[in-house]
């Protein structure tokens, strides 16, 4: 029996596309999504600590319904992720934010980590401090989503998003960012709805790319299963 | 050559790789084709130690599996750690060489006053210079430390015909474990550092009830965030 994920997510509507944060085929194990209470897109990305309590309680109730970890589907919760995890005894990844020590860990030195965001001019020195860094120690450069047509939909009570239309923008961020900085090794997405255009930035950049379903996975594993292809193996030698 | 789909090169020390299931010398512990390759010259006795006279082979190990396609590439040993830097900036594509490099994000999870604990291969040999290397500083970070220096694990792992089995990885580190949480009972995440150990990576976080992370959990995440076709790559063929 494995214990499912717990995810605290927005309350704005579910996404159905292929690894969207609020569609459970995104994850290779059992997730239990649950709207925080008073959290949007709008307000919690425009670092709005109001919501802070409720994701705290969302936390908790997520632990007592037997979940493995708790992460969240918005990155800018990491203002809340000292608070979440003081509250709990599983681990909790508020954000993707909290990878980047160990991307900067596997870059050579002079290179640096181009982080996508939904919204770059939301995002704070406060949240990355809150993930545990300091843009002052660590190479980075941040573009987003901002004045995008996802950028809109995203924001809306009920998001219409297509595959293209993600591929697109945060492609072309993408693009904009590595061509200003051409020493950026890697990318890191904030925003959880980004992994939808993962595979497409890393096809068309030809850089690896960190997001918010590597953050869910490796937390997962690290509280509960060994990855699928271990567990395969394990099962197959005890057999 | 360039490749489209995801190939992980391991880097391995000539000891007689252990290859039973779930250890990082079977194929089926990764989420992608995997291809192995022995790094000239890399003992056990000689990565675990402070020299640099290994950094020529790894970069030239990351390089060849790097020119046959490989798109992101691991060791089998985490004490190259202390080579991270080296290699990383030899290639194009993402280079781990030590869980280690697992620390920073294992302890940015920790509620306060809670620390990390890693278990190693041998706590005597493991010193801020593998530390730095995986990009940080036990000065600053809340870590304790264990090894199974003394074990039959230990003893085996150092010599040339590596033989190992699950059983007994599992009882040597457990045994260190025990020992690490009663003197640290703060301690509530684990990291383990020998690449041998994910063969004990469950029973580890069955017991302790701990998160735990290896040296596959972190392979797994860096062949999947990868890109099919590197940049280089790209590069050179555009």
């Amino acid at each position: 029996m494995i214990r499912p994920l717990g995810c605290l997510r927005l309350n704005n509507g579910p996404i159905a596309l292929p690894g969207s944060p609020t569609q459970a085929e995104s994850y290779p194990f059992p997730v239990i999504l649950e709207g925080v209470p008073g959290a949007w897109t709008e307000n919690v990305t425009r670092g709005d600590r109001s919501v802070r309590d409720a994701y705290v309680e969302s936390a908790r109730r997520m632990e007592a319904r037997g979940c493995a970890a708790v992460v969240t589907t918005c990155g800018f919760t990491s203002l809340f992720q000292a608070d979440m995890a003081a509250a709990v005894s599983i681990p909790v990844a508020s954000s993707s934010l909290l990878l980047v020590p160990f991307i900067r860990g596997l870059l050579p030195e002079g290179a640096r980590i181009g982080i996508l965001t939904y919204d770059a001019t939301r995002l704070t020195d406060a949240h990355m401090e809150a993930a545990g860094w300091s843009p002052k120690e660590v190479a980075i450069a941040v573009d987003g989503a901002q004045g995008t047509e996802s950028w809109e939909q995203m924001a809306e009570e009920q998001p219409e998003l297509t595959v293209e239309m993600m591929n697109r923008d945060v492609g072309a961020a993408a693009e904009r960012l590595i061509a200003k900085h051409p020493d950026i090794r890697a990318l890191l997405f904030e925003c959880t709805i980004f992994p939808i255009a993962s595979d497409h930035v890393r096809a068309r950049t030809g850089l690896p790319v960190y997001d918010y379903l590597t953050l869910a996975r490796l937390t997962h594993e690290a509280a509960e299963a060994q990855n699928t292809a271990t567990s395969t193996a394990a099962r197959a030698a005890a057999e | 050559m360039t490749t489209e789909s995801p190939l992980l090169g391991v880097m391995q020390l000539q000891n007689t790789p252990v290859t039973v299931p779930g250890s990082m010398g079977h194929a089926d512990s990764y989420d992608a084709p995997v291809v192995f390759r022995r790094v000239p010259g890399a003992w056990t006795s000689n990565v675990v130690g402070e020299g640099r006279e290994l950094v020529p082979a790894y970069i030239e190990t990351a390089r060849a599996l790097e020119a046959e396609g490989c798109t992101a590439l691991v060791t089998n040993c985490g004490f190259t750690a202390r080579f991270q830097k080296d290699v990383a900036a030899a290639v194009a594509i993402p280079v781990a060489m030590s869980s280690l490099l697992m620390v920073p994000w294992a302890a940015s999870l920790l509620p306060p006053g809670k620390k990390l604990g890693i278990v190693t291969y041998d706590s005597n040999q493991l010193t801020e210079v593998h530390f730095n290397g995986a990009g940080w500083s036990r000065k600053t970070m809340p870590v304790e430390i264990v090894g199974i220096e003394g074990s039959e694990s230990w003893h085996r792992m150092a010599d040339p015909d590596t033989k190992l089995d699950r059983a007994m990885v599992e009882r040597d580190v457990l045994a260190a474990t025990r020992g690490m949480l009663a003197a640290h009972p703060e301690i509530s995440s684990i990291v383990l550092e020998c690449s041998a150990f994910p063969l004990a990576g469950d029973a580890v976080r069955r017991e302790t009830g701990l998160p735990t992370v290896h040296f596959v959990t972190m392979a797994n995440m860096l062949i999947r965030s990868a890109a099919p076709s590197p940049r280089a790559a790209r590069a050179a063929a555009e």
